[in-house]
């Protein structure tokens, strides 16, 4: 029996000859919040579903607080609060109908805390999940899925296609909720958001886990687009050296560049001119993935060999 | 009405299921009103019908006595409508109550909770027969009351086996569509294969008498064994309504099995 809150050998899904997630080898320590981060298609909920025993492995196995997924479903659903990508619920029912019904299906809720969530994030249960907008039928899923004190949350997606304002709101439930000792398990295409929330960080694609790090070396690895605009001319060698930077293009005063890592040596070169603007781009996914594509595409042609 | 995931399914059929019930009650009032009419006229019409062809005689569902209101009944209620109307009600939540859960994304929610999947289906199993079953009170209770008022004589004991004998035809298909929901999680499939295998059947157990080589087909139609208006005026055949109570409990045991055994679809 695992330690871990989620433990996972070799577990692999297949839908026919479509892989779903091949060979995941996951442990997330109790207590912390692991992101699971990849692109649409990579896995991510194929393995969410995995652990919850809704889809069954083509092999592998997974463990869920100790116990095994697919046959303690039960039990371990006791202890899990679950919020699905897709969050649908019973439309034609109130919120607090419908906090109702699931109370009575689970029966280890705690109500005064499920007041206190309600009232935190101004969550109104008189109205019919049906009507409300996208944040708050959003709202209904989370709550939902913290209303019985879970010792592990798992969270597809939580905040996607949320207003920043309720990202915030979720945000700080997530990491309140961490900071109670709940173990979170979230799964999310947005880097930002993974930085943002999570301790480590699972990287998925095509079905594969390509890494696990820390929050801090994905920083470190994260590749940045920089535009710094000069109101002078800039010598075009002086960037062209510095360490971590690639592809620097300089026309007209404008400085262009990609940074891995730290911007501070890029910054501090900078300041010796005369700037007018500095612009970053978000880092995105793809290019997160470029330091790990020579030893993925590696695995891909293994496994496309192997089958 | 949302104490456990029986009286939820229940309560998601309180709209479709009044109208249903209160139809009945609107029908069985038609019914029942215009038996006087044909009375009137029962002796040409027994006489009809024992000179009718044998294909016609038996699209009728046989001879049967039009002067008595069971007799009328068997002929025309409990042959042709009645089935119809418990077919559509069984097949339509039959296949909605897992099927259409997984399609609107919310069984993923249900099972979020502890409960089994065994124990989600048989809730929803044991809901979809008591609907039926009030359907098939209701259909009595308005045939009597009806008949009491317009102050004709009714059998009221053979009624009420006619009526459990409709009720259990009811929940044959509404398992059967259960089954075809539990093992594909498609609401099309599932509605798709229990209608088509209601037509078929009745038309294979209607055709049967007159076509030699039908006729042992005839045994595996739940038709058969529901006795269209036979009930009404024999009473219920014990071994018959035995058939279709024990292949509702293999639909449910095979439901249960083939929704254990799957990857949900959402």
């Amino acid at each position: 029996m695992s330690r871990g809150a989620i433990s996972t050998e070799k577990l692999t899904k297949f839908y026919g000859d479509v892989r779903g997630i091949h060979d995941l080898d996951l442990e997330v320590r109790p207590g912390e919040i692991f992101g699971l981060l990849g692109p649409n298609g990579a896995g991510k909920t194929t393995t969410i579903r995995l652990l919850l025993d809704y889809i069954r492995p083509t092999s592998g196995r997974a463990t869920v607080l100790g116990m095994d997924a697919r046959r303690a479903g039960v039990e371990i659903r006791r202890h899990v609060g679950y919020l699905a990508g897709d969050f649908a619920a019973y439309d034609n029912l109130t919120g607090a109908e419908f906090f109702e019904f699931l109370a009575r299906l689970r029966s280890n809720v705690d109500r005064a805390y499920l007041n206190q969530l309600c009232e935190q994030i101004s969550f109104d249960r008189s109205r019919k999940i049906g009507t409300l907008s996208k944040g708050n039928k959003q709202k209904a899923g989370l709550l939902q899925a913290l209303m019985h004190r879970p010792r592990l949350l798992i969270l597809d997606e939580p905040t996607f296609g949320l207003d920043p304002l309720v990202q915030d709101q979720v945000h700080n439930l997530l990491r309140a909720a961490a900071s109670d000792g709940v173990t979170v398990f979230l799964s999310s295409h947005i880097l930002s958001e993974v930085e943002a929330l999570c301790e480590r960080v699972g990287i998925v694609r095509h079905g594969l886990l390509v890494a696990t790090e820390t929050v801090q070396s994905l920083k470190a690895r994260a590749v940045r687009r920089l535009t710094i605009t000069f109101s002078e001319v800039v010598p075009e060698t002086v960037f062209a050296s510095l360490p971590g930077i690639q592809n620097v293009e300089v026309s007209d005063g404008r400085v262009r560049c990609q940074v891995t890592g730290s911007l501070d040596a890029v910054v501090k070169t900078a300041a010796r001119y005369r700037v007018q603007d500095i612009v970053t781009e978000e880092p995105k996914l793809e290019d997160v993935f470029l330091g790990y594509y020579s030893d993925d595409d590696a695995v891909a042609r293994e496994v496309k060999n192997a089958g | 009405m949302l104490g456990n995931t029986f009286l939820k399914t229940l309560r998601d059929q309180r709209i479709s299921g009044s109208i249903w019930l209160a139809g009945m009650l609107a029908i069985t009032a038609y019914v029942v009103f215009l038996f006087p009419v044909i009375a009137e006229q029962a002796e040409a019409l027994n006489e009809l019908i024992e000179n009718l062809p044998e294909a016609l005689l038996a699209l009728a569902g046989g001879v049967i006595d039009y002067s008595t209101l069971n007799g009328f009944l068997a002929a025309e209620f409990f042959s042709v409508f009645c089935p119809i109307i418990f077919l559509v009600y069984a097949v339509i939540h039959g296949s909605g109550t897992i099927a259409g859960e997984e399609e609107r994304g919310t069984l993923a929610l249900l099972l979020a909770n502890p409960v089994s999947r065994t124990k989600v289906i048989l809730h929803k199993a044991a809901a979809l027969v008591v609907a039926l079953m009030a359907g098939s009170l209701t259909l009595w209770l308005g045939l009597i009351a009806w008949a009491g008022i317009a102050g004709i004589e009714i059998g009221a004991w053979k009624l009420a086996q006619g009526c459990a004998s409709i009720g259990l035809l009811g929940i044959f298909f509404a398992l059967l569509s259960l089954a075809g929901g539990a093992a594909t999680g498609r609401r099309g499939i599932s509605s798709g294969i229990a209608l088509g295998a209601g037509v078929a059947t009745y038309l294979v157990n209607a055709f049967a008498p007159l076509v030699s080589w039908l006729e042992p087909g005839r045994l595996a139609t739940p038709f058969y064994y529901y006795g269209g208006g036979d009930p009404v005026l024999n009473g219920l055949n014990m071994l018959h309504a035995g058939v279709l109570v024990g292949a509702s409990i293999v639909l449910l045991a095979y439901s249960v099995w083939a929704f254990e055994r799957r990857d949900l679809t959402r």
